[in-house]
């Protein structure tokens, strides 16, 4: 009896988690990442053109490759990224931001590196 | 909506006759159909990009030559297909009582869009397979198609691919979300189909137990049934095809339906291929006296076969670098303690019910149809769990951010399983003892 008792309480679980399902764009916060994909999105948008950008994370990331993969190739195909960090005139560091600020406290941090020729 | 219906009705119809045939009953093989539907439409999506044919032909011929066969083993069996007949030794309405109760959690359906993974995973190779042929053939080769992993198994993107293209390809989202749907309910009606052949044939209790530990088993997450993600369905009938496999069954007919979620389950994700190719070897150890079903063996070999194709089909993966700074013990370390951190709140209470099963004698004796479950269940646990840390140990990915985004899904299993321990062991507790059920010759009402 008391197996059932907890089976009925995970099933009514579901049912709680059906009935409190939400709508893909209200629920942003419920899948994690996507939010601050859509915000670093929105921030890369506003980059200037004309440069060959190099994005990484210093932490986790430094050669950029989860980023490259899931933020920009994905969604934001219009950055130009550069093949390489040597072959990119600006550096695009994406850090922690310990006060939250930024997107869900990621921020982007752009460096000019030059004419790596 | 008028995509989605049409997708599920694809699926269901091109399943049905073949799994009326090898389910031998005409309630159940409805349970099964869209499982059936969704390998054939697997196999016509295979043969299109491999054959460079389009992807309708070869779907409707594969689902005749399926059909043809199913009818004419129907006709053989003397197979009724007749609603009136009962199934497992329960009337058939009350059947389609549960098969009710256990779409309720994919109504989510209805208001869960489609996820970031399933998306740019699944549902965007799913156009390649819509297209089929050559030009499914370039897609999949692409270097820029890499981000998609396109030599991921290709079950879930097949399937809704062909099945949209047979309805004419409208929103491919809303088909694949719709077709992963109807997988998942199906691989759900199975497991309650292998969680009532636990107990005696005919016992009344079984049907409603069985029904709401599936019911709980999907309070993992109910948007990961219906949001397109492939975890919940290869998770599901990896437990479905662990409590069918890894007993001891008197018949070789008993096989069959596990044997299918297994096929599901590897050919769905890599994790499932790990899982599922576990739970056979373990299935063959557990039967090894009969010979005549070492066929299951063939699983995972047609499954692997299935992933090379895709593989040789595929650009190579970017690189990934690897993350040299934290040792393999440390990663294994965090995974476990993630896992865990996951399933302790079904993991106390089914090691409370496998003890009690598995270690007091008297209770042991009384709720023999038990035991082997729930050994069964945890059978499956370790299939899916062992791999999954030796994965997280060995892998490339930052292991924080990897565990963060991905440990909740890759546990389903797990979680599903332990669930599925403590129903055996109620519907045990529930069972009064009476005299077996009448055998299948005298159910048809």
């Amino acid at each position: 009896m008391i197996a059932l008792l907890v089976l009925a309480y995970f099933a009514s679980r579901t049912l709680e988690q059906v009935e409190s399902a939400v709508s893909w764009s209200e629920r942003s916060s419920a899948v994690g990442m996507l939010s601050t994909y859509q915000c670093l999105g929105d921030r890369l948008a506003e980059l200037p053109s004309g440069e060959r950008y190099w994005i990484g994370d210093p932490t986790t990331d430094p050669a950029g490759e989860m980023w490259r993969q899931r933020l920009v190739q994905r969604s934001f195909p219009a950055v130009q990224l550069a093949d390489s960090e040597a072959d990119a005139t600006v550096r695009l560091d994406l850090r922690s931001d310990a006060q939250g600020r930024g997107c869900d406290g990621f921020v982007l941090v752009a460096t000019p590196i030059g004419d790596p020729s | 909506m008028i995509a989605a219906i049409g997708a599920v009705l694809v699926l269901w119809a091109a399943g049905l006759l073949p799994a009326v045939a090898l389910t031998t009953d005409a309630a159940r093989g409805l349970a099964v159909a869209p499982l059936v539907g969704g390998l054939l439409a697997t196999v016509a999506g295979l043969a299109s990009v491999a054959s460079g044919a389009p992807p309708v032909p070869c779907f409707a011929a594969i689902v005749v030559i399926a059909g043809a066969t199913a009818w004419r083993r129907v006709r053989r069996r003397g197979t009724s297909l007749r609603p009136g007949r009962l199934v497992a030794g329960h009337p058939w309405w009350l059947m389609v009582g549960v098969g009710v109760v256990l779409a309720l959690p994919l109504t989510v359906v209805a208001r869960a869009g489609i996820d970031w993974d399933a998306q740019s995973i699944w549902s965007h190779k799913a156009t390649w397979f819509a297209e089929g042929g050559s030009r499914a053939r370039e897609a999949f080769g692409a270097p820029q198609s890499a981000f998609s992993h396109p030599d991921y198994p290709p079950l879930l993107p097949a399937a809704a691919g062909v099945v949209s293209a047979t309805t004419g390809r409208p929103d491919i989202d809303t088909s694949h979300q719709a077709v992963t749907a109807a997988l998942v309910w199906s691989a759900l009606a199975v497991l309650t189909l292998e969680i009532m052949a636990v107990g005696r044939r005919g016992a009344r209790s079984w049907p409603l137990v069985a029904c709401l530990t599936s019911l709980a088993a999907c309070s993992f997450g109910a948007l990961r049934l219906a949001n397109g993600e492939a975890d919940a369905l290869w998770s599901i009938a990896a437990v479905a095809a662990g409590l069918g496999l890894l007993r001891r069954r008197d018949s070789p007919a008993d096989l069959v339906v596990p044997a299918l979620a297994c096929l599901v389950a590897m050919l769905t994700k890599n994790e499932g291929l790990a899982t599922g190719t576990v739970i056979v070897v373990g299935a063959v150890a557990v039967q090894w006296r009969h010979r005549a079903r070492w066929w299951l063996l063939a699983l995972p070999v047609a499954s692997a076969g299935a992933a090379l194709l895709m593989r040789s089909w595929a650009a190579d993966p970017e690189p990934v670098l690897r993350f040299a700074h934290e040792t393999v013990r440390e990663r294994a370390g965090r995974a476990v303690e993630a896992v865990w951190h996951v399933l302790d709140d079904v993991a106390a209470p089914a090691l409370v019910a496998s003890a009690l099963v598995l270690a007091v004698p008297g209770l042991r004796r009384r709720w023999r149809s038990a035991v082997g479950a729930v050994v069964a269940c945890w059978g499956v646990v370790v299939a899916s769990l062992l791999p999954l840390i030796w994965t997280y140990a060995r892998g490339p990915h930052e292991i924080r951010w990897w565990l963060a985004t991905s440990v909740d899904r890759t546990t389903i299993a797990a979680y599903v399983a332990l669930v599925v321990i403590i129903g055996v062991v109620a519907g045990a507790g529930l069972e009064s003892p009476g005299p077996p059920a009448p055998e299948a010759a005298s159910e048809v009402v």
